[in-house]
């Protein structure tokens, strides 16, 4: 069952953010069940056999200061993929550090390392962010968009994280995430 | 937080409206009227309705004319975000985007500017969903202008219903036309919904059509009790 954390703080952003994940999870009738990150916690995580963490409203920042609720996820060893606000928290958690660097509409992203979230080389993408991580330490550049990393692997964990938003124009990335079979 | 509504009369931002009022405050609408028919980002027939829906619904509009060149409309939707925000103190707009990039994108770099929140409560919506929830919401909808193919006159004026929602699918599937006009195909104008306290009635309409594209001009109109 996958856990899809939202990410915003307002229940009017969810339509946008949250409903077109949950449109693609149900399209390919895989098992999930929603939270708002406020809510999170252990027993809901050790429920999931994969997470996906939402995007929200470009001007919505509570979840980074609420960043020590993710901390949780720290201990979890199976698949995440972060969205946007959810890159922003995977490279928070591992110390990585954000920078200022926006993005809105659609960009161009290349593919630098052949990876499991896509089997295309270039393609467009749907970003809507103000921040980005630009030193990466924990995590490995697999997509990049302008020179900026926009698809990262967490160097020993399955963790991935997108910096655009894949529900838009790229279904296949959430769609091939979740047929990544667990380790555990 | 207070809300503006970028409010065209049509089927999107009536349904994107309900959406938002569940949780914020609605201070006011804000409708573009375009002098552009081939207008990429704002809705132009019947706009002039939308006085008589924002009596309907009692909220205030704001209605900023523009020429509808390319780049002008968003200077004059910038116009009038910041009459919103001087007027109603908006901290938000709400638009009814399904899936065009081209639209959001432009309003979300102005909501940015203006560091105002956006809100598209309807975006990646499923078409014929969006289309049945009018049906089971008890909206009424027309078809105020049609310009595609295969769409032929008897479209306009017609009202959103099961056999209608029936014939856009197979549009859909055969000819690849976005149900809910997402493309461009369909216009529409909401005369009746639950937001509603009276109902749009028409006395005097013009139809125009020619070649796949035509137009359902609302005339005269009037409010009536419901």
């Amino acid at each position: 069952m996958i856990l899809l954390i939202s990410t915003c703080q307002d229940p009017l952003s969810e339509y946008e953010f949250v409903n077109p994940i949950i449109d693609i999870l149900k399209e390919n009738k895989i098992p999930y069940n929603t939270i708002n990150y406020k809510k999170l916690t252990q027993k809901e995580i050790n429920k999931a056999t994969k997470i996906i963490i939402t995007g929200t409203a470009l001007k919505d920042f509570q979840y980074i200061k609420d960043i020590n609720i993710f901390i949780i996820l720290k201990e979890y060893n199976k698949p995440i993929l972060g969205i946007c606000a959810g890159f922003h928290i995977l490279g928070l958690i591992n110390k990585e550090e954000l920078s200022n660097h926006k993005q809105i509409g659609q960009f161009k992203t290349k593919i630098i390392i052949p990876n499991s979230l896509t089997n295309q080389k270039e393609f467009n993408s749907y970003f809507l962010h103000s921040k980005s991580i630009n030193k990466l330490k924990s995590f490995t550049t697999l997509a990049t968009s302008n020179n900026h990393p926009v698809i990262i692997k967490h160097n020993t964990l399955p963790y991935y994280a997108t910096l655009f938003h894949p529900e838009v124009l790229n279904k296949e990335i959430v769609e091939n995430f979740c047929k990544l079979i667990s380790q555990n | 937080m207070n809300l503006a509504v970028l409010f065209s009369g049509g089927k999107d931002s009536i349904l994107a409206l309900a959406r938002a009022k569940k949780h914020h405050k609605i201070s006011c609408l804000i409708t573009i009227e375009s002098k552009n028919p081939e207008s990429y980002m704002f809705h132009t027939p019947n706009i002039q309705i939308t006085t008589l829906q924002a009596k309907a619904l009692k909220l205030p509009i704001i209605t900023q004319k523009t020429t509808g060149k390319k780049e002008t409309e968003l200077k004059d939707l910038k116009k009038a975000l910041k009459k919103a925000k001087s007027n109603y103190n908006i901290e938000g707009v709400v638009t009814g985007a399904i899936a065009s990039i081209y639209q959001v994108t432009r309003i979300q770099k102005i909501c940015d500017e203006l560091n105002f929140y956006c809100f598209n409560p309807l975006w990646q919506i499923n078409q014929i969903d969006l289309l049945n929830q009018l049906i089971k919401d008890k909206y009424k909808v027309i078809i105020s202008g049609v310009f595609a193919y295969p769409f032929t006159k008897d479209f306009l004026g017609k009202s959103i219903n099961k056999d209608l929602i029936s014939k856009l699918k197979l549009f859909q599937e055969k000819y690849k036309i976005n149900p809910s006009g997402e493309g461009g195909e369909i216009e529409t104008t909401v005369l009746n919904c639950p937001l509603f306290k009276k109902e749009i009635k028409i006395l005097d309409s013009t139809t125009q059509y020619d070649n796949y594209a035509g137009t359902y001009q609302i005339n005269k109109a009037y409010l009536n009790k419901k």
